[in-house]
């Protein structure tokens, strides 16, 4: 009986303490639908500061789930979510690089972000704090610091994809479009405005 | 005597019929197509007219609550919403600017008009304890004059963004802010607009 308590015990511990890391890499499947490349472009340069290897990896604010982590890539997918936001507007973006003849260099720096599923729905919800800083010229344009909740609520306006449709599926991609939407819809109406003072 | 009770109820209905006058600035038909292209005022060699009259638009509302008498006191919102047609104009101009120097002159000019309109308001059925109505969809339907050919255009809330995938996913409706509905209305209308001008091109 002692034993069996034991191994009951054990399995308990075993279910709460073990469980694995998804790893959260950058797909482009999950974001480009939601960008549009119709649009007349700027021929002009612009750089996304490169960072390389940078992972956060989180395990969900409640319980639900809370067995496992998403080890999110967050250099790999600002950086390229920002290459293709940028993409729209401009003919020639890139990531690091020279950046000679730049018309702006951009540096979007994912700091942190935390994420819960819904108790009874199959619904997450995020928060992303970037920090984004772009310069022109060697000449600050725009710091500021970004804290969006980007719960998939708030993005129900967005393409969603009949992807991996698991809760760690549904945080990756509501990561990619969540720095997506922070850039679309935060972070070029401030950038426009920094534009215009110096036109 | 119910006579009298009958008018004043009529008078207060009356007075409590609310309008709001939205203004069309170009705050958000600024942001699409490529705003950067906008500031960066690239060399144009092409010039533009643009017009639109200068006359009020009245678009009237309509919500799924019930619509009896009192309805303007129970509702949350305007009957009537108010719109500069002249203020068009910042539309039209966000549109060209990219491509062409645009100027506001009635000769040889792209006129646009709104010729009436409708906001139509869906309400969750359910409204709770507290009476909060929960709004969860705002569509403007205009009838629009282009150069005189008469179009008529819908959009909501979502401004067509919505991906045809969407569907499939499980998620909850989202509840809209009333007290947010005029810049949500000034949005849709704005965009519906922009996204018309782009496609008579």
């Amino acid at each position: 009986m002692k034993i069996l308590k034991l191994i009951i015990a054990s399995f308990i511990v075993v279910f709460t303490v073990s469980g694995c890391s998804y790893k959260g890499g950058y797909n482009p499947d999950l974001v480009t639908k939601n960008a549009d490349f119709n649009k007349s472009k700027v021929d002009k340069k612009v750089v996304i500061i490169d960072h390389y290897n940078k992972v956060i990896e989180k395990k969900p604010r409640t319980f639900r789930g809370s067995a496992n982590t998403i080890a999110m890539e967050t250099a790999s997918i600002g950086d390229n979510v920002s290459k293709l936001f940028m993409e729209q507007y401009f003919s020639d973006v890139s990531i690091g690089g020279s950046r000679n003849e730049s018309f702006i260099e951009m540096n979007v720096d994912v700091l942190d972000y935390a994420y819960n599923f819904g108790m009874i729905s199959d619904s997450v919800a995020m928060d992303i704090k970037i920090q984004v800083d772009v310069k022109q010229n060697d000449e600050l344009i725009l710091s500021k610091r970004y804290f969006e909740d980007v719960s998939n609520n708030n993005l129900a306006s967005f393409a969603w994809l009949k992807g991996d449709i698991t809760l760690y599926g549904q945080g990756i991609e509501t990561f990619h479009k969540g720095i997506f939407y922070i850039l679309e819809e935060k972070v070029k109406p401030d950038l426009i405005k920094a534009l215009k003072k110096r036109e | 005597m119910k006579n009298i009770i009958l008018a004043s109820l009529v008078l207060a209905t009356a007075v409590f019929a609310r309008t709001e006058t939205i203004e069309l600035t170009g705050e958000y038909s600024e942001q699409l197509g490529n705003p950067f292209k906008k500031v960066l005022n690239i060399n144009k060699s092409k010039n533009i007219n643009i017009y639109s009259e200068n006359k009020d638009v009245v678009l009237k509302v309509e919500s799924n609550l019930s619509s009896d008498m009192f309805s303007s006191i129970q509702n949350p919102h305007s009957e009537k919403i108010v719109i500069k047609n002249k203020d068009i104009e910042n539309i039209t101009e966000d549109f060209y600017i990219e491509e062409f120097n645009v100027y506001r002159s009635k000769s040889n000019a792209v006129v646009v008009d709104i010729l009436s309109g409708v906001v139509s308001l869906t309400y969750f059925n359910e409204i709770d304890k507290n009476q909060v109505h929960h709004l969860n969809r705002i569509e403007v339907a205009l009838v629009v004059l282009v150069n005189g050919i008469k179009k008529e255009i819908k959009m909501d809330h979502t401004l067509n963004k919505r991906g045809e995938d969407y569907d499939w996913v499980i998620s909850s409706d989202m509840t809209l802010d009333l007290s947010s509905l005029s810049d949500k209305v000034q949005e849709i209308i704005e965009t519906e607009l922009y996204i018309l001008l782009q496609k008579k091109d």
